[in-house]
């Protein structure tokens, strides 16, 4: 057969991956070639099978009701602090200015999330004492809509490093920030 | 970039993503963001001033490797648990029958994918989670014209195993 094309190529194909000269040349292929074409349905069987099976498999409840563990996602937090307690470790500290001062600020994530009456739950007892980085942006865990939330910061080290957790009333994290004190 | 750069670049880009990578591979969003602050923490050990690319697609390859362990590691437990959940669980209510059935489910993907070539184990991860071309490509450390070729034997590896475990059954 002349000009088939390799399974890379339509497979590529089928995804909307290949520049559009490619794209249009293997569809007058495909009108032509009833073995390709074959193997084109074959393909695609089977890319659909394939979804459709981690699909399914995606669908578990994320905490299954049989079995809860409450506050799963300080387990995540904690984790999450410890890793980025590392990252800071590893940067050169100034030395603090001043006492050390309650840091407490709420913060308010990006639409959609809304957060009524939030709480902060400062775990920081020795935070950082300089000003707090702004720029800092959340980043959605997930496209939960939640109606209400509870910003919680974590801390990890000597306070030089923390985090922001917006915890719905399911007690997830929905989104995490880093919060840098310079 | 300094290091407190890339780090917080690499962070805001990926962990949202990695985390609901490993979800989908873990079942278990919980056990998902504890594997995901690890690949993480291991990745804030990696010297300053390496490529960013390359620590991208470390990251993805630590996590899901990681992911993929627990998998493993997992199974045996998470089989007696469901023992213990199916002892349990009245057999009559529709509920507890579909839970079940979509535990199975995950679990059934999550043994074919550890059973896998990581590289292919890779591939299907990303690609599930929406990954375009040019990023598998970025991530996995392959040519672009690559990608299509490997994602369509990854896909016969997966469907391969799969129905020699459990026949045609989703």
């Amino acid at each position: 057969m002349k000009n088939c094309w390799p399974d890379g190529d339509l497979r590529a194909y089928m995804d909307g991956e290949l520049a559009p000269d490619a794209r249009a040349t293997i569809a007058a292929h495909l009108e032509d070639c009833s073995a390709c074409g074959a193997r084109y349905r074959e393909l695609a069987e089977r890319a659909a099978w394939v979804s459709a099976v981690m699909d399914l498999s995606n669908n578990a409840p994320a905490i299954p009701a049989a079995r809860p563990r409450p506050r799963r996602w300080l387990v995540g937090a904690a984790g999450l602090a410890a890793a980025l307690a590392i990252a800071f470790a590893m940067l050169p500290k100034r030395p603090p200015e001043g006492p050390a001062q309650a840091v407490a600020k709420a913060v308010v994530p990006p639409a959609p999330v809304q957060t009524a009456a939030p709480v902060v739950h400062p775990v920081v007892h020795r935070p950082a004492p300089r000003r707090q980085e702004p720029g800092e942006e959340f980043v959605r865990l997930d496209d939960d809509p939640i109606e209400t939330a509870t910003i919680v910061r974590v801390s990890a080290e000597d306070g030089a490093l923390q985090a922001d957790l917006i915890v719905g009333p399911d007690g997830r994290a929905h989104a995490i920030r880093v919060v840098r004190n310079r | 970039m300094n290091p407190t750069e890339w780090f917080d670049a690499l962070f805001r880009a990926h962990y949202a993503r990695v985390v609901r990578m490993l979800g989908r591979l873990m079942g278990d969003r919980g056990q998902a963001e504890e594997i995901a602050a690890d690949a993480f923490c291991k990745l804030a050990r990696q010297p300053d001033g390496a490529d960013k690319a390359d620590l991208t697609a470390w990251l993805y390859r630590v996590a899901i490797n990681a992911g993929l362990d627990a998998v493993r590691s997992n199974s045996r437990r998470k089989r007696r648990e469901e023992r213990a959940t199916a002892a349990s669980a009245n057999s009559t209510e529709p509920e507890a029958l579909e839970r079940l059935l979509t535990e199975e489910r995950c679990e059934r993907v999550q043994r074919v994918l550890a059973a896998l070539k990581p590289r292919d184990a890779q591939m299907l991860l990303l690609r599930s989670s929406g990954m375009s071309y040019r990023g598998l490509a970025e991530t996995l450390g392959i040519q672009p014209g690559s990608v299509g070729s490997m994602l369509a034997r990854a896909e016969q590896e997966f469907e391969r195993r799969y129905r020699a475990r459990y026949g045609g059954r989703l």
